[in-house]
């Protein structure tokens, strides 16, 4: 598997989200501005990244009977890590996120990744996975953010432009149109399952439509050798 | 037969026992030596916090811990007089720790010297993101400000008081505005 495949799968055809539907509960709750959005994004990816690695280096050692609960172990331990160091470094993100990064033990991103990657896989590819994934997740959210963001509230960058004071974290963005004329449903979690399902759908069809492109090729294209073949016979 | 033939496949207990202690060990090693570098940091960020939090709902230039007997159902985990530089009274400041929606919330409560709420800081909460944690906002306008001003008898509008309460989130809005009473009748028993 290349370098370009993964990516391409972590992204597009096998998006963890879109494609694998795993990880949501996290992605409609805490999606409402885009601070939180890149926060969680980027906890996932680390996490998911040393989780793969760490799983993957050790793999040949972990009975079958017990992966699971080693994984959970390893899984929990990084988690810990990345909400200490949070808690420690940038508490505007431990606090806007609250029980979302412990509850990061839980997402079925990572443990799925293990379970159907790394156990297998070499640690230079579980390397690559990890990073791969969580962009895939961290893409999914963004995108889920700024959606929500514009249409419910009619803002822009929650937390990150024109923050109180300068403080990261605070604030609702750049308004671009007043938040009175926002769907403030798109803002509560109901409005985050409308959003989801929405994207699911979109990419679904976007999916589709490439397969169907690939395979009327690939026919026309055997059509096409199959003509010649007759033709070369027929001469 | 069939036994041997279990007892041939069943894997060794011991030698899973050993690698999963084996694996949680280095775990536990790994999340202490990080626990001693963050540890400080936390603790110095929570100490600032308060302090921002005490300025926050009622400024005054010290803040004395009251050791007399009050009324406290056991939310209040610290209540201070808040004195100004010539050392008048200007208040009370209380420090709570109550049960939310999600878990418990610690908030800091400011009165004035006639017992009304001056402002409600959460200083540590788990609360839903986009709902209960509404409570924990402090820019101008955020929901807090509704609990400025409150007096003896506060309570939600849909519990016959005057305080609306955000809207999916009726049990923050509770019980934060429940713990204002608290401190208010805590205050009030101080005589």
């Amino acid at each position: 598997m290349t370098t370009k495949q993964q990516l391409r799968e972590g992204l597009i055809t096998n998006n963890p989200v879109l494609v694998q539907q795993i990880g949501m509960c996290a992605t409609m709750a805490i999606t409402t501005s885009l601070f939180n959005g890149i926060g969680m994004g980027l906890s996932v990816l680390i996490i998911l990244t040393c989780c793969n690695v760490v799983i993957s280096a050790i793999r040949k050692i972990i009975p079958n009977e017990i992966r699971l609960a080693i994984f959970v172990v390893v899984i929990a331990g990084f988690v810990t890590i990345v909400d200490l160091l949070l808690q420690a470094f940038v508490p505007a993100l431990s606090e806007s996120l609250g029980v979302f990064i412990p509850l990061i033990v839980v997402n079925c991103i990572i443990i799925g990744r293990a379970e159907a990657f790394c156990q297998h896989e070499p640690v230079g590819l579980s390397f690559k996975d990890g990073i791969f994934q969580g962009l895939g997740y961290t893409c999914v959210l963004i995108i889920m953010c700024l959606f929500r963001e514009f249409f419910g509230k009619g803002a822009f960058g929650g937390g990150l432009i024109n923050t109180v004071n300068g403080v990261i974290g605070t604030g609702n963005g750049v308004q671009i149109f007043p938040a009175k004329y926002g769907a403030l449903i798109l803002t509560l979690p109901v409005g985050g399952f409308m959003c989801l399902g929405a994207l699911i759908a979109v990419m679904q069809y976007a999916l589709r439509r490439s397969a169907e492109k690939k395979e009327a090729q690939e026919k026309a294209e055997r059509e096409a050798a199959d003509a010649a073949e007759v033709k070369e016979a027929a001469e | 037969m069939d036994a041997l033939e279990k007892k041939k496949n069943s894997p060794n207990i011991a030698k899973l026992a050993l690698v999963l202690f084996a694996v949680t060990a280095i775990t536990a090693l790994v999340l202490g030596l990080v626990n001693g570098v963050t540890k400080d940091r936390i603790a110095a960020l929570a100490v600032e916090k308060t302090k921002t939090a005490y300025a926050n709902v009622l400024k005054a230039d010290s803040y004395a811990k009251i050791d007399d007997a009050y009324t406290n159902d056991g939310t209040i985990t610290k209540l201070s007089a808040a004195k100004d530089a010539s050392g008048t009274a200007v208040g009370y400041v209380a420090e709570t720790t109550f049960s939310g929606a999600q878990g418990m919330v610690t908030m800091v409560v400011g009165l004035n010297a006639d017992k009304a709420c001056t402002g409600i800081y959460v200083t540590k909460s788990s609360e839903t993101s986009g709902l209960g944690a509404k409570a924990s906002e402090t820019s101008p306008g955020a929901w807090r400000d509704n609990l400025v001003g409150a007096t003896d008898g506060v309570a939600l509008a849909k519990d016959g008081g005057t305080v609306e309460a955000i809207s999916g989130a009726t049990i923050t809005s509770r019980a934060c505005t429940k713990e204002v009473q608290t401190v208010i009748t805590a205050v009030s028993s101080l005589g």
